[in-house]
């Protein structure tokens, strides 16, 4: 069912820490469960839950199996989730800039693609990031009573060049991973896409009944992540001001 | 400061009761106040806020005259506003059909144009609905376990054709508004136009302090008019299943 490669799942897989994952998608199941007969309408039967159940527990084993110290990622993996978090966060920034200033402008919403998501995959955040940057070049003297400067648009660079080192690292990290690691990854890759799924799809069949809706999330992944990016955040918006 | 032309800020104006309008625009303006050194950062300064109050003082005055002239806006116009939510009920809806699927595929996001807010404008959600139908048509065999099938591409392409008739209305009712109302509907949509702006930055500068950001919203604005848009989205959803 998922449209990722392998390698793409394996990235996925490295970027998320077990526990959390684990819980999040545990939770997403039994928010799924109690709201069965609806979500039937959009096509997630038993056997997609079952999916991620088995995932769940084939996961946890693995887990288990591991030696200690595989179970701690490589130091480039730490450094490439660092990196993505911070140009996620300019990433983000940079959206809500173009928003205020050209949101009755549908065209340039367009043209800025601010309705692509990059999801985890490095690669999908340099694209998006790239295209930003240079927009925000071309329209600056329109966008500098928001804070788009010289100074921000540079750190954007320094923030696409970091993201395609950290990108190669990483490739190299995930390719000399022991088969049983990169495995255990590759399977934590499809249990976050199928989850997220699940989250996307909660979220369509109570379109209009929010508290419904609401149970569909990723608070419980996210929780854990945030603590971290948000020191990093304040950092990178101290250096551009 | 308004990127809207006249005849955009009469149709924003029409589409806005006034009441919640100047009570979400005096909110804004509060929560605003409390946080004047972080805004100017972002270009909010004090005219800018000065020109909302100036604004919320004119549309309150001229509602007052207006009460007193007895002039009421054309019954038509409700009509058009109750198009205008069915169809924004279905775009979200189908928006979010093409997230699920195609969550992992950024060239489809964007020929989507996910990124684009539609804000109140007809003429917005027409060119972004023909856009979206066209995305769900070409792509029906694979959307149809989320529920896009037939019978809901058919109903998109209706809700068009209704949204196109309901804005040649809407134009026929705005150009025959007497002066003191076309003049107070001009006030209330830069009043919209301006707060919303205000929302938008206040979002901005607040990215990573979601409590901070929180208080600029459009909470009040949306709880007068959510009630009868929920009672017809759950009845195009019926129809169309």
């Amino acid at each position: 069912m998922s449209t990722l490669s392998r390698e793409e799942c394996i990235e996925l897989g490295v970027s998320i820490p077990n526990a959390p994952l684990i819980d999040w998608a545990e939770g997403q199941l039994a928010a799924a469960r109690a709201r069965e007969a609806r979500l039937e309408h959009r096509g997630i039967h038993a056997p997609y839950l079952k999916e991620i159940q088995t995932l769940v527990k084939t996961i946890t084993a693995a887990q288990a199996g591991l030696a200690r110290t595989s179970a701690v990622p490589p130091a480039e993996v730490v450094d490439a989730q660092r990196i993505r978090e911070e140009a996620f966060a300019y990433w983000q920034e940079a959206k809500q800039i173009v928003k205020v200033e050209f949101g009755s402008n549908p065209d340039m919403l367009v043209k800025f693609r601010l309705g692509v998501r990059t999801g985890r995959l490095i690669a999908n955040l340099t694209r998006e990031l790239d295209c930003i940057v240079s927009l925000l070049g071309a329209h600056s003297e329109q966008l500098g009573w928001l804070g788009v400067t010289d100074t921000f648009r540079k750190v954007g660079e320094v923030l696409i060049g970091r993201l395609k080192e950290a990108q190669s690292k990483l490739d190299s990290a995930c390719k000399a991973l022991p088969p049983a690691v990169a495995e255990l990854c590759f399977l934590k890759g499809r249990l976050y896409d199928l989850t997220r799924k699940l989250v996307r799809v909660g979220q369509l069949e109570f379109l209009r009944e929010p508290e419904q809706a609401a149970a569909f999330n990723y608070s419980v992944l996210r929780r854990e992540l945030r603590a971290g990016s948000e020191v990093r955040l304040k950092s990178v918006k101290s250096a551009v001001r | 400061m308004s990127q809207l032309s006249r005849e955009e800020c009469i149709e924003l104006g029409l589409s806005v009761p006034t009441g919640p309008l100047i009570g979400w625009a005096t909110e804004q303006l509060a929560v605003a106040k409390g946080r004047e050194a972080r805004l100017e950062r972002r270009g909010v300064t004090a005219p800018f806020l000065n020109e909302i109050k100036m604004l919320i003082g004119m549309v309150a005055e001229l509602r007052s005259t207006l009460v007193k002239e007895k002039a009421t806006l054309p019954v038509e116009l409700a009509k058009v506003q109750r198009i205008r939510e069915e169809a924004y009920a279905y775009w979200q809806e189908a928006k979010q059909i093409v997230k699920v699927e195609f969550g992992t595929s950024p060239e489809v996001q964007f020929r989507s144009r996910l990124g684009v807010r539609t804000g109140r404008l007809l003429a917005n959600l027409i060119r972004e609905m023909e856009c979206l139908v066209a995305v769900l048509r070409e792509h029906s065999t694979q959307l149809s376990w989320l529920g896009a099938d037939e019978a809901f591409v058919n109903a998109g392409g209706e809700l068009i054709g209704k949204l196109k008739e309901a804005q040649a209305k809407q134009d026929e009712a705005s150009k025959s508004l007497s002066p003191a109302l076309a003049e107070q509907c001009v006030e209330k949509g830069k009043l919209y136009d301006l707060t919303r702006k205000l929302v938008r930055i206040g979002q901005l500068e607040y990215l990573h302090e979601p409590e901070q950001a929180a208080a600029f919203n459009y909470t009040l604005l949306r709880k007068e008019l959510r009630a009868g848009s929920e009672v017809r989205a759950k009845t195009i959803k019926a129809v169309v299943r």
